[in-house]
């Protein structure tokens, strides 16, 4: 874990955004316009999105897919493609906030919501346990303070204090799963990891050995606080409990950056940390996160049914969707366990969650759009008659909610199609007849639980549509909110009819995740990174320097 | 008597893990459940620790460990930060820091 010139070099659009925020916060209290901010914040997201693709375009796709290890980070294409998605993420919610947050507030927002996109941002290209959990905790720190700034009445002050105590015990469950890791392996770094667990017996397993203690039971340990820590973040069973209460409790806005942000944040952490960490344990995690998938939507969804709060609502459907995800993941994980081809299990969950985000975010965009700050749109009913008082929103809400059901031809389907047909395959190929049978109740339960979610997707849509109109919602959600609508629906059909580009992107970043990574730093001839094969016996300078 | 290994913290670590979760299972305190929160991180941190120390192996591993623990702490201090003005939000809107109160949204 050595930071160099050249790692700072790649870290530019990271620093970028962190300096923006911080004239945010320090401007804020001379200029208090909120306008102001959030032009000052989209120009940064934009010069953000430019360094990226500008600077990191070449170094990434030019040679092998590999990549390159650099300090604490990992320069590859899963990170670039997931760090471009974080920047629309912030442009999106940047937006969708842009009024609905008290008019004092509006520089705190902006800069509290940058250095989350920041967290993001670092999670996709982390290359080390210290980086790893650092900037999960960049993502949950702010998020705690948006959810607190969002409003002050007793909903929100009971829905941040519950978010925050679930969420710092969820952080301190991964941290300690990670000391296992670091104990085992003696390496922070996760390539490092990755090739001590798998070259056994190692230095530290005998060393405990001959403690008393079993290398395996410490590996299994460490799984099962790591699923337990990332699975929080995910809002997968047995880990949801805050999910309802917290959606229900803050504004709109807040609800969607709960449903989106944590979401990808913990896929990627599972993809980097899970996957690749636990070559011997894969066997066992596959079971336990079948199990949780299964669990994960099939609760979801049923709960889902009975809900007369939209945003309750959606916070299991939050729920059922990171049960899907859960999908992929375990595909994945059976995956690592042979050395055939993969079945693509990251790619689907990657395209998935993609997929969910942008309709989640729609979805809440068109609520925060219908609502004004006194008269918030709470209960189904509300939308009743929607179609004909306001037919730009309820088409939006309709094509959003259309997609999250799976519907062809939104981008949804796809998402469901893909993951579904990697569980498939999976049953097919699987390694015995065990393996073959769960796979196959797993894809079963994941088209039966499609089934059972349409209805309460469909229920919404029926009462804008069928119903007679009791009032008129007032619609002062902002521009910014309308354009979110606007851009995510189109988002949504575009996936939609050009699936394949979606997915071969996805296909190319889990590539780029098995692939090994060359060494930029320290390297006398940067044109030609050298490949080594193992990035964590990289020349170290002296300790001393530390 | 037994010399000291790094089975012996592990277990004071463990015990540190346990006391915390528990603390922040029965406080109905939020500043109780908060100390507990940080019993729950410290009891990691001396996992790191120990397991970056020479108990466990004759080789040097650098100061990784001790490194890790220290960022720890001070996002524990920036965690405790906000936690204090969540509660004092909350209290101001139950005029309590009672968490049993906090049973307003359910459905």
């Amino acid at each position: 874990m050595f930071v160099d010139s050249e790692t700072i070099r790649f870290l530019w659009p990271e620093l970028i955004l962190v300096l923006c925020a911080a004239w945010i916060y320090l401007g804020g209290t001379f200029r208090g316009s909120r306008r102001w901010w959030v032009a000052f914040a989209l120009a940064a997201y934009l010069l953000a999105l430019g360094v990226i693709l500008g600077l990191e375009g070449p170094a990434t796709t030019s040679g092998d897919r590999g990549g390159l290890a650099s300090g604490p980070i990992l320069v590859d294409q899963l990170g670039m493609i997931c760090r471009c998605f974080a920047i629309l993420v912030g442009i999106l919610l940047t937006l969708l906030m842009s009024k609905s947050t008290r008019h004092d507030l509006g520089s705190e927002y902006q800069g509290t919501l940058m250095l989350l996109v920041v967290g993001l941002m670092l999670v996709a290209r982390a290359n080390d346990l210290v980086l790893l959990f650092v900037s999960l905790e960049l993502i949950s720190v702010p998020t705690y303070v948006l959810l607190f700034l969002g409003r002050r009445d007793r909903g929100t002050s009971e829905a941040t204090l519950k978010y925050f105590l679930l969420s710092i015990l969820s952080s301190a469950m991964l941290l300690y799963g990670m000391s296992f890791l670091y104990g085992l392996t003696g390496t922070t770094s996760l390539r490092g990891i990755q090739a001590a667990v798998s070259t056994q017996p190692s230095v530290a397993a005998l060393s405990f050995a001959s403690l008393g203690i079993s290398p395996d039971a410490l590996i299994y340990l460490s799984l099962v606080f790591l699923v337990a820590g990332l699975g929080f973040r995910l809002a997968a069973v047995p880990f949801h409990f805050y999910a309802p209460d917290v959606f229900q409790g803050v504004t709109h806005a807040n609800a969607a950056l709960l449903s989106v942000v944590p979401k990808v944040a913990g896929l990627l952490a599972f993809t980097r940390l899970v996957i690749l960490g636990f070559p011997q344990a894969a066997s066992q995690a596959w079971e336990i996160l079948l199990v949780l998938s299964i669990l994960t939507m099939t609760l979801g969804n049923v709960c889902a049914l009975w809900q007369q709060n939209l945003r309750r609502l959606l916070a299991y459907s939050s729920i059922a969707h990171a049960g899907y995800i859960l999908i992929g993941i375990t595909v994945a994980l059976a995956d690592s366990q042979r050395a055939g081809d993969s079945q693509g299990g990251v790619a689907a969950a990657l395209v998935y969650v993609v997929v969910y985000a942008v309709a989640a975010l729609g979805s809440f965009a068109v609520l925060a759009y219908l609502g004004s700050e006194q008269n918030e749109v709470h209960g189904v009913d509300e939308l009743a008659g929607l179609a004909r008082t306001r037919p730009f929103a309820a088409t939006a809400l309709s094509i959003c909610m259309f997609s999250l059901a799976g519907l062809p031809p939104l981008a949804g389907f796809w998402g469901k199609l893909v993951l579904f047909l990697g569980a498939v395959q999976t049953s097919s190929g699987g390694l015995t007849v065990q393996v073959m049978q769960w796979f196959m109740i797993l894809a079963i339960a994941g088209a039966i639980n499609a089934a059972i979610g349409a209805a309460y997707y469909l229920r919404v849509i029926a009462t804008m549509f069928f119903r007679a109109p009791a009032k008129t919602l007032d619609a002062e959600g902002g521009d910014g909110a309308a354009v979110v609508m606007l851009v995510c629906a189109s988002l949504v059909v575009a996936i939609g009819l050009f699936p394949g580009i979606a997915l071969n992107l996805a296909r190319k970043a889990e590539a780029s995740l098995r692939a090994p990574v060359s060494l930029a730093a320290q390297d006398p001839d940067r044109s030609q990174p050298r490949p080594v094969e193992h990035a964590w016996h990289a020349p170290e300078p002296p300790r001393t320097n530390l | 008597m037994a010399p000291i290994t790094v089975a012996h913290y592990l277990a004071v670590g463990a015990v540190m893990f346990v006391a915390g979760v528990l603390c922040m299972v029965t406080k109905r305190n939020a500043l109780g459940v908060l100390m507990g929160v940080e019993l729950v991180l410290n009891g990691a941190n001396i996992n790191f620790v120990a397991f970056g120390s020479k108990l466990l192996r004759a080789e040097s591993l650098g100061l990784d460990g001790q490194f890790i623990a220290l960022f720890v702490i001070v996002l524990a201090a920036g965690e405790a930060a906000v936690a204090l003005a969540i509660a004092l939000n909350f209290y101001n809107n139950h005029t309590t820091i009672d968490v049993d109160r906090a049973d307003d949204l359910k459905g």
